[in-house]
């Protein structure tokens, strides 16, 4: 008993003094953690032997001296002799490694993009989009800062990206410094949030068993079963979680946009519309008598009227499928066939909108084909039909469409804006959807976003040295075919008896998967060709083993904490308080402080592991477990932030130009700060928002 | 020492460059096993266990080679400014006082754990033809050695800068900056 702290008190601070000892040293984190927490091993042991560190306690009424180790630091240590080097082999290829495997794989997605310049495309393309309106440049920041969340769940990357490549662009163009730079750090962190991101990658690897433990905590304190408890088991996967951050995500770049408007309008000087470009390159308003409404409606026009079809059929019952006493009924439409109609009939008529002046017979042929599959389908074919009774309706159909697409994506194609963002946006959307919608897990996608993005990159390789990219083509098509195979057909091999038209579904899907297989090969030696592989496979690496070293790393820090009995301690205090909303709002300022010296990573392997059992164990009902994640997750957006410290500011000063000074930038963060706290109130008031989508869309 | 520590990194260099190339298996075998699932339905545990391994050794192996191009996340709050001297210190007694013990104890308490697993040539509980935990356990010890070893690299490196070598000096200066990590 020492300056009248107790042993475990002490103990912390031993660890704690090493731990922010060694950080700051600006040793590489990952190492300075593991060698502060054998530091202080050593430390605490030595004074633990000299009986410096115990703990009072009350045995059989007389006030004993206990030491933090027991039994002495040689058992401590043999204790956790086993649980070092399993825990090390389970942290590298067991338990969590199915759901961490998405890490490299969005990793590879992001740094294929950017390598390819596909990012940097998209940037100077959303610019030009978007630039003519006041405050434009801030609002394709922020766009491009949400759609290439993949790749920067890493606190650091995009920041450093757009820092580079938006923020001269803005300077140039009379954008204030402030601005500029305030909104490049802030929708360059946004990434933490938006799915597909890392981080929440690792956050679901982790907050998924503090969930359940803190059930199970919980359950035991009221004598009964976690499934009594809760009516349900207590599961939280990363699939929720992504669902979870959806809106909130979105919901904060509307916020930034907003304020990159309202700046914009109030100083106008400051954020001025820009004309980057040729203005309407293809004189479309000229077309349309010089009313810019028209445009819009001719460009959108049939979209709008196609939806309302859709939800109005789908709101008299007549698409989709109704459970009645079990008896399942489907309307005579179905709502896959409706979707893809939808999407295909905009197709056409975006084309048709946009280049005017060509032929019209593919288009006709192709809405014509349209309307026979919406007519067929709603007199002739059962949603439950085989699939050989829908391709024999379908098939005529289906090449009329194919042949009005194949003009229509032509023409479209020759829109510059449109050959440059679509097949980025078809990507991200496509991994977002199939998460968002239940169809794969995040690692599933994860690996068909790397998938994509390397064929991407291949096809913007073979574009720059003017080659034919029809295998690239070819591939991507064979993969759409595949999935309306798959919507389509029974194409499980491993079942017995297969039907006639089932095993004609096979064999097109074998080779439609060759032809996708082949491509991306065939892209891979492309982008190996051309040098572009080694870097793109060299920074995911990188990347990945600096994730990675720290979740092993963090280990040995949790178990010294474990030995002495720290975690017990932490987790002791946090339970004396008696609300569990008060104790979220110290918990989160606590991580506030926290994101200042260390990174994401760091907190989640470190601090959630202590912590998560506590804050997880609240009833869900009035603390759902997917918001508590998506506050954290906010809550450290927001510290990474927050001048002085904040670490994306320093990623940013690495790369500003030197006539932007560190109080420019602090400056220009400021308002986003208070942006941060608006949301994060309104997330806090309202967890609806980030609870409404997960119960909307199907489970993973 | 000069010629330990260019070995040192020549080795690391190497293991790195190569275990990149894992990363692409990586994502053809999982782009393989996801298609497979999800369309025709059929498993491959084999293939998965194939991934799950490449994944860990792609870190594991890469770690040394990650320390020695300086791509850990380094908290540079005040290392930014500190100088040349000041940082190959920093980086000398870091990797004596935090890395090379920390990754002897693993040595150590891993060596009778993988010893273990060797003795008995402990397999995978569910795949069938890949039954070679012992060797995905080994990795741990690989892991610890040539981050050891790089960090010996790194501590001989700064007593080289400290004692007069300019080169040295030189690079100690330009590594540890945030805005080369895109």
């Amino acid at each position: 008993m020492l300056f009248g702290f107790t042993g475990v008190e002490l103990s912390l601070m031993i660890v704690a003094v090493s731990l922010f000892a060694g950080i700051l040293s600006g040793y590489p984190v990952a190492y300075a953690i593991s060698g502060s927490a054998f530091i202080s091993f050593v430390v605490i042991a030595t004074l633990n032997e000299l009986g410096l560190l115990y703990v009072l306690t009350d045995v059989d009424g007389v006030m004993e001296k206990v030491p933090v180790f027991e039994r002495g630091w040689e058992r401590a240590m043999l204790s956790t002799e086993s649980t070092w080097a399993q825990g090390v082999f389970s942290r590298a290829f067991g338990g969590n490694v199915e759901t961490l495997l998405a890490v490299p794989l969005f990793v590879l997605m992001g740094i294929a993009l950017e390598r390819s310049n596909i990012a940097e495309d998209l940037l100077t393309t959303m610019a030009k989009l978007f630039g003519s309106v006041p405050g434009g440049l801030a609002i394709a920041v922020v766009l491009v800062g949400t759609l290439l969340a993949a790749s920067t769940g890493v606190v650091g990357a995009t920041v450093v990206t757009m820092g580079l490549i938006a923020l001269p662009t803005m300077l140039k163009h009379g954008y204030s410094k402030s601005l500029s730079t305030g909104v490049i750090a802030t929708s360059g962190t946004l990434g933490q949030i938006i799915p597909p991101s890392i981080v929440i990658v690792l956050l679901g690897s982790i907050v998924g068993d503090m969930y359940s433990i803190g059930q199970e905590t919980r359950a035991a304190k009221l004598g009964v079963t976690v499934l009594e408890m809760l009516g349900e088991p207590a599961v939280l996967s990363t699939g929720t979680l992504f669902k979870a951050a959806f809106i909130p995500g979105v919901f904060l770049a509307l916020l930034y946009a907003t304020y990159a408007l309202i700046f914009a309008f109030v100083k106008p000087d400051q954020a001025p519309p820009v004309q980057l470009g040729e203005p309407d390159p293809y004189r479309l308003t000229s077309y349309y008598n010089n009313n810019p409404w028209l445009v819009l409606l001719g460009m959108f026009g049939p979209l709008l009227a196609t939806v309302v079809l859709w939800v109005g059929l789908a709101a008299f019952g007549l698409t989709g499928s109704t459970k009645v006493d079990d008896v399942v009924t489907y309307g005579p439409f179905s709502d896959g066939v409706m979707g893809t109609l939808v999407l295909v009939s905009f197709m056409l008529t975006l084309a048709w909108a946009l280049r005017p002046s060509y032929a019209r017979l593919p288009i006709y042929t192709g809405l014509l084909g349209v309307v026979l599959i919406f007519v067929f389908d709603g007199l002739y074919v059962p949603t439950d039909a085989s699939g050989g009774l829908k391709t024999t309706y379908y098939l005529i159909p289906s090449i009329m469409i194919v042949y009005g697409l194949k003009h229509s994506v032509g023409r479209l194609m020759e829109v510059e804006a449109l050959r440059v963002v679509s097949p980025p946006v078809i990507l991200i959307v496509a991994v977002l959807g199939s998460i968002l919608g239940g169809v794969t897990n995040p690692t599933a996608a994860a690996s068909l976003g790397a998938a994509g993005a390397i064929m991407l990159a291949a096809n913007r390789k073979l574009r720059d040295n003017n080659q034919s990219t029809r295998f690239v083509i070819w591939a991507a098509l064979a993969i759409i075919l595949l999935l309306l195979l798959r919507g389509n057909f029974d194409l499980r091999m491993s079942v017995e008896g297969i039907a006639f038209d089932n095993k004609m579904a096979i064999i097109t899907a074998l080779i439609a998967y060759h032809v996708a297989l082949f491509g991306l090969i065939y892209s891979c030696w492309i982008l190996v060709r051309e040098k572009v592989m080694a870097g793109i496979l060299n920074e995911t690496t990188k990347v990945t083993s600096m994730v990675f070293v720290i979740l092993i790393a963090s280990l040995f820090l949790s178990l010294t904490i474990r030995a002495f009995g720290g975690e017990e301690y932490i987790q002791d205090f946090l339970h004396s308080f008696e609300d569990p909303r008060v104790l979220l709002i110290v918990v989160m300022i606590v991580l506030f402080f926290l994101g200042f010296v260390l990174d994401f990573i760091e907190i989640i392997f470190i601090v959630i592991p202590i912590v998560g059992p506590v804050i997880y164990a609240a009833d869900p009902a009035l603390m759902p477990p997917a918001w508590i994640t998506i506050l954290i997750a906010v809550n450290l957006q927001t510290s990474f932030i927050t001048p002085p410290f904040g670490f994306a500011l320093f990623y940013l000063r690495g790369v500003a130009p030197p006539e932007v000074t560190t109080l420019d930038i602090y400056k220009g963060v400021a308002p986003f700060v208070i942006i941060q706290v608006i949301g994060l109130l309104l997330l806090w008031n309202f967890p609806i928002i980030t609870t409404f989508l997960p119960s909307l869309l199907p489970a993973n | 020492m000069q010629k330990i520590a260019d070995l040192i990194d020549r080795t690391n260099g190497k293991i790195g460059q190569s275990v990149i190339w894992l990363v692409l298996l990586l994502v053809f075998l999982q782009f393989f096993v996801v298609v497979l699932r999800y369309v025709f339905g059929l498993n491959f545990i084999d293939l998965q266990e194939i991934i799950t391994i490449a994944h860990g050794l792609i870190f594991m192996a890469a770690a040394g080679y990650v320390l020695q191009i300086d791509h850990h996340v380094r908290v540079d709050i005040f290392y930014a400014g500190f100088s040349a001297r000041l940082r190959a210190m920093i980086n000398m007694f870091g990797s004596l006082l935090f890395l090379i013990p920390a990754m002897v104890v693993i040595v150590y308490l891993a060596l009778p754990y993988v010893g273990q697993s060797w003795l008995v040539l402990e397999g995978a509980s569910d795949a069938e033809f890949l039954n070679v935990r012992y060797l995905q356990k080994s990795a741990i010890l690989a892991f610890a050695l040539l981050l050891g070893l790089q960090g010996l690299s790194i501590f001989l490196r700064g007593l080289l800068a400290l004692a007069g070598d300019r080169a040295e000096l030189e690079k100690i200066s330009t590594m540890g900056s945030n805005s080369d990590l895109s």
